[in-house]
């Protein structure tokens, strides 16, 4: 599985590359950085977008969810099973549908084609992704050091930072990674609540899929490859790196 | 002076054991006794508040004239110790150290005093040290000297000798106990050991 998806973000890194790529070659017989040159300050500015979306619902959406868990622990009550279908609800809806009724929504509100509803229109789908992601290791995480921790006098907060979130720092920021995946990929929410007046890495290769040049789409597509696999990548090696003279967390 | 007034434990209704008295004085050593499951965890975590709330609780709490029961647990300033070290995995022993130490403690004096710990329990130099780098004996020390950093005005202990071999188990016992008189706590010992109540030398009271 892994090889494939390397192979295949490869192979778009060779197209958009390649200046000639007859079909029985494995690799372009002739190479160019036109493609790359000819879009550059567009690949900038989408690339940025992508990166400011993600990286703000995702802070969002982590804040949110450890709010949710903490609140659940001090509170010793779980969170009951009704609020958690309406988390999952974008999930399991029809994307196009469900997307409408919050264009309506935000028409009738003013907002819409805003940035923050483009934002909140992300969160929506990364939300129950982080949540599913950070749920277990939250909740498994040995409740006897959060509480010598408060024995040893230190309150709910300092627990929280000095103890949990340490401690559950590969789980969180796996759990990022993962929702800066899904903001990454999302092409209708990016459309529908953007107005189209945002462009992502997606909406660019998705707009030029329709066009022939396949060239052009392998720029788009292989960064919108490259940003998921550079915050997987980063989320598996900070821990190890913070971690390094700690045998338990390796 | 620690002192428990018809404190009773229930689980989901049934009664775990009910109306237990007790008072130890400061630098005294009690000793709770029974067999596995009878809720010697349990009490401890009722003192110390951090109870699920699968339990029901009644009785009172007082340490030193005061009520703990509306108290919230970091508030409550009772030392505890268990069969696991629960040295922080993320922290180096001295930061462990560096943990227990209260807020009001000014920078400077709290390098100083982190190193003068390391000297007391043996473990000069090894502040940067990974806890799980140390022998189990040393671990021990090192939690024992955590929990007394965090200045505690009463100490529990959750069978903390239980883990440890023959040999260090004596001389850990020793160096607790010591400490708990040293600082004039009172001091609670949980432990079905019999070797364990007899060595902690105060009343033994049956759960
Ligand atoms: N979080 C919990 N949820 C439900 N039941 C619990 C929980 N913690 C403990 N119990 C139950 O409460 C009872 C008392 O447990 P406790 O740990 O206090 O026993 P103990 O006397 O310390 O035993 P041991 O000597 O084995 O340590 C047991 O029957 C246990 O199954
Ligand atoms: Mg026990």
């Amino acid at each position: 599985m892994l090889g494939t998806a390397f192979l295949s973000v490869l192979g778009l890194a060779f197209w958009s590359l390649s200046l000639r790529w007859p079909y029985p070659y494995v690799l372009p017989q002739r190479w160019t950085s036109r493609n790359w040159e000819r879009h550059w300050t567009s690949i900038q500015e989408t690339s940025f977008t992508t990166l400011e979306l993600g990286v703000i619902a995702v802070l969002i959406a982590l804040i949110l969810v450890v709010g949710c868990l903490e609140n659940e622990q001090w509170r010793r009550v779980s969170f009951s099973f009704r609020s958690q279908w309406l988390l999952y609800l974008p999930l399991l809806i029809p994307q196009a549908t469900f997307l409408l009724g919050i264009q309506i929504l935000a028409v009738r509100l003013e907002m819409d084609g805003t940035f923050l509803l483009l934002v909140w229109s992300h969160l929506l789908f990364v939300l129950p992704y982080i949540f599913l992601t950070l749920a277990d290791p939250w909740r498994n995480l040995d409740t006897r050091f959060p509480q010598i921790g408060q024995c040893l006098g230190a309150s709910p907060l300092r627990v929280l930072f000095r103890i949990k979130l340490p401690l559950l720092l590969k789980p969180l920021l796996v759990a990022a990674a993962v929702g800066f995946a899904v903001s990454v990929s999302q092409y209708l929410p990016t459309l529908f609540a953007g107005g189209g007046r945002f462009a992502t890495l997606t909406t660019e290769a998705v707009s030029y899929a329709a066009g022939a040049d396949r060239r052009v789409i392998g720029v788009y597509g292989f960064l919108q490859a490259l940003f998921p696999w550079i915050a997987l990548l980063l989320a598996l090696a900070i821990p190890r790196w913070r971690f390094r003279n700690r045998a338990t967390l390796l | 002076m620690l002192k428990l007034e018809n404190i009773s434990l229930k689980i989901d209704g049934n009664p775990l054991f009910s109306k237990l008295n007790l008072e130890v004085n400061a630098g005294q050593v009690k000793t709770v006794m029974g067999p596995s499951g009878c809720g010697k965890s349990s009490l401890l975590a009722h003192l110390c508040g951090t109870l699920p709330s699968v339990f029901q609780t009644s009785g009172k709490i007082i340490l030193h004239e005061k009520t703990l029961d509306d108290l919230p647990p970091h508030e409550r300033k009772l030392g505890i110790l268990f069969q696991d070290d629960l040295l922080f995995p993320h922290l180096s022993v001295g930061e462990n150290l560096a943990f227990a130490l209260p807020a009001k403690i000014r920078r400077h004096e709290r390098h100083d005093k982190i190193e003068q710990a390391l000297e007391e329990i043996e473990l000069s130099g090894m502040h940067e040290r990974d806890p799980a780098s140390l022998s189990g004996g040393q671990r021990a020390r090192v939690a024992l000297m955590r929990t007394l950093l965090a200045q505690p005005v009463a100490l529990l202990l959750d069978e903390p000798f239980s883990k440890l071999d023959q040999e260090l188990r004596g001389r850990f016992r020793k160096l607790v106990f010591a400490h708990a008189v040293k600082n004039r706590l009172p001091t609670l010992l949980v432990t079905h050991d019999h070797a364990d109540a007899q060595a902690a030398g105060g009343d033994i009271i049956a759960l």
